[in-house]
């Protein structure tokens, strides 16, 4: 037998590459869980107010983006049975990214344009350094199924958007883009949370929730590809349709982006039915609400569009917000319960097993914690939809309090799995599976 | 679908009663092991469609004892009759589903220390048990042993493991996206 093992060994890509990014995402939960009571009552104002647009990509760039790209590192080798393009220029994108959010997010709510011109080309290099690897790493890859659809179509959507976001932070010196600048923002925003965050949480979530309730095998690709046509092709159609004033296109987009959520939505209650691992797993709340706040925030979507509802009405902002807190960060809540999770277990533990006992994932953290954490935060979410659309200021503050407390409980849980991150020598001992009650 | 009650006619009881049982798959792999080829996945394919209280009818020249524990791994309960010389019939009957939890019994069979070949399924383990299983039954191999995985992804954190313990491994892409990786210990690697 010829050994495989230089090859094969390629193919794992390196910890610390997806550990960086999630690391960071951990620090911005972290600010953000202080400034809850400050910024969540910004969500009564306009969304283009820069205080508001601010807190508002410190949850898109500092804790959404970090987190998907880490986990892209991480996951594309397994999803696609082949190592990432380049490691090295996968760590070089973080090294953009880390300066850039800061320089970014100091230019956008202070108003100073060197640091916001700055801090948006080092982003938009970082991404376009991201986009690059997932296009090159895609482009080799045999295995060609829905799941490869979706992480190709959400970093087309991602490249976009992205593009859009630099021409707005370029125009905010000279203004060039003038009267474009509304739309531009719309679709830019548009992009970033239907046609890039949307198909990519799908198609992860297909992989992840099939990998660990073991039910893989039961994806209704029907279903599947039907949810990434009607939600993917629906945010284009609305980005377009906000570019060329074209209120059918608008209609049609929102109603194809509510369709392919709901899709999704049913496919993941028939994955969590039919699973063979029944237990209760901790992503699944996450998960569960995180699709229902979506089907919500597309709803809201084209019930403002139905209503011709002006640029102004807070039901644009009670959308934007579910989409991103709930839709978004509710199940990366959930999947960073796993994905850190088997991070520091590879480290910590994989070279144990086998020798000695080891600790299940679910060892590692606590899960009271986590479910309390779950209900924390996703009525901090709920509370501040509803804070948008009502106007009222103590709906405002009981939603910071929600969002504080479970993303404090979330970081609770993210130091617990950490404190394990430390390495250890193997020591030769006999020793079988694992253990529940390990504790090293 | 048979019912068993109607078609067994055994000579040895099974450890539950399965009559009313109904045979979901029947699979004959005497032709394929005649061609040479190997069954193990047509096995679990076929053991895959069974529903909760359904069976699978196996018929094989042998006793196939390996696939004893596997199939249990998966929720399946057996009993076996000689019909005849270099005929037997197995049926394998799901008794619970199939996300039963795999026994904490290694697979290796100490008891048939002529067993070149052992088998692990890790297809029903949710990660990072796959790795877990693997590892620990690899431990257990004896010289001249080779441990067959079989896995519907590539486990791409393995890898590394097996080769820092001394393995060496090749992994064959199967029918519909599984995959075989077959393990052994290096040369002169230690025990």
């Amino acid at each position: 037998m010829k050994p495989s093992a230089g090859l094969a060994t390629q193919y794992a890509p390196p910890l610390d590459l997806p550990f960086r990014f999630m690391a960071t995402a951990l620090v911005w939960i972290g600010v953000l869980a202080l400034v809850y009571p400050w910024h969540t009552p910004l969500l009564r104002g306009s969304f283009y107010d820069p205080h508001l647009l601010t807190f508002v990509h410190v949850n898109t760039l500092g804790v959404i983006a970090a987190t998907v790209f880490g986990a892209s590192y991480q996951l594309l080798p397994v999803v696609l049975g082949i190592p990432i393009a380049s490691v090295r220029l996968a760590r070089l994108s973080w090294w953009l990214y880390l300066p850039a959010l800061p320089l970014f997010l100091a230019g956008m709510a202070q108003g100073w344009l060197v640091p916001l011109a700055l801090g948006g080309a080092l982003l938009f290099g970082a991404v376009g350094l991201y986009v690059g690897i997932v296009v090159l790493t895609l482009r080799r890859a045999t295995q060609r199924d829905v799941v490869f659809w979706h992480l190709a179509v959400a970093v087309t959507g991602l490249a976009t958007a992205a593009s859009l976001g630099l021409s707005l932070a370029f125009s905010k010196n000279g203004g060039f883009l003038g009267g474009w600048t509304l739309p531009i923002l719309a679709a830019h925003a548009t992009l970033m949370l239907g046609g890039w965050l949307t198909p990519m949480l799908m198609g992860v979530a297909y992989r992840l929730v099939g990998m660990f309730t073991l039910s893989e095998d039961r994806l209704r690709e029907r279903w599947a590809w039907a949810s990434l046509v009607a939600a993917s092709g629906g945010a284009w159609m609305l980005a377009i349709g906000l570019l060329a004033a074209s209120r059918p296109l608008l209609l049609l987009g929102s109603f194809g982006l509510l369709a392919g959520i709901a899709l999704f939505g049913a496919q993941l209650l028939h994955l969590y039915r039919v699973r063979r691992r029944r237990q209760f797993d901790v992503h699944i709340p996450f998960a569960v609400t995180g699709a229902a706040f979506g089907l919500l925030s597309a709803g809201l979507l084209l019930t403002g569009l139905i209503a011709n509802r002006s640029a102004a009405d807070p039901i644009w902002v009670a959308a934007g917000w579910l989409a991103i807190a709930g839709w978004a960060e509710t199940p990366i809540q959930g999947f960073l319960y796993k994905i850190g999770t088997f991070l520091t277990w590879l480290h910590r533990y994989a070279p144990l097993a086998g020798r000695q006992p080891v600790p299940r994932l679910e060892d590692l953290y606590d899960q009271r914690t986590a479910v309390a954490g779950w209900a924390a935060w996703s009525s901090g979410v709920a509370l501040g939809g509803l804070a948008a659309l009502a106007q009222i200021d103590l709906l405002s503050y009981l939603a910071a309090a929600g969002l504080s407390l479970g993303a404090l409980l979330f970081l609770s849980n993210a130091v617990r799995v950490g404190a394990r991150w430390r390495s250890v020598s193997v020591k030769p001992t006999t020793g079988v599976g694992l253990s529940s009650a390990a504790s090293h | 679908m048979t019912s068993l009650s109607s078609s067994l006619n055994q000579t040895e009881r099974p450890e539950t009663a399965h009559d009313e049982t109904m045979v979901a798959q029947d699979l004959d792999v005497r032709p394929l092991l005649a061609r040479g080829e190997e069954p193990f996945e047509t096995i679990l394919t076929a053991a895959g469609r069974v529903p909760e209280q359904g069976a699978l009818r196996l018929r094989a020249p042998f006793e196939p004892v390996p696939l004893y524990a596997v199939l249990a791994r998966r929720g399946f309960t057996h009993s076996a009759r000689r019909l005849g010389p270099e005929d037997w019939e197995v049926i394998f009957a799901r008794t619970e589903p199939s996300g039963a939890e795999p026994s904490e019994k290694p697979p290796v069979d100490a008891d048939h220390p002529s067993d070149r070949v052992v088998l692990l399924d890790v297809s029903d383990l949710a990660p990072p048990e796959p790795m877990v299983r693997i590892l620990e039954t690899a431990s257990r191999l004896r010289p001249g042993q080779e441990l067959h995985v079989e896995h519907h992804r590539r486990p791409v954190y393995l890898y590394p493991q097996l080769d820092a313990q001394g393995f060496v491994h090749q992994t064959t892409e199967l029918a519909g996206g599984r995959v075989q990786i077959v393990i052994r210990r290096a040369e002169g690697a230690p025990e």
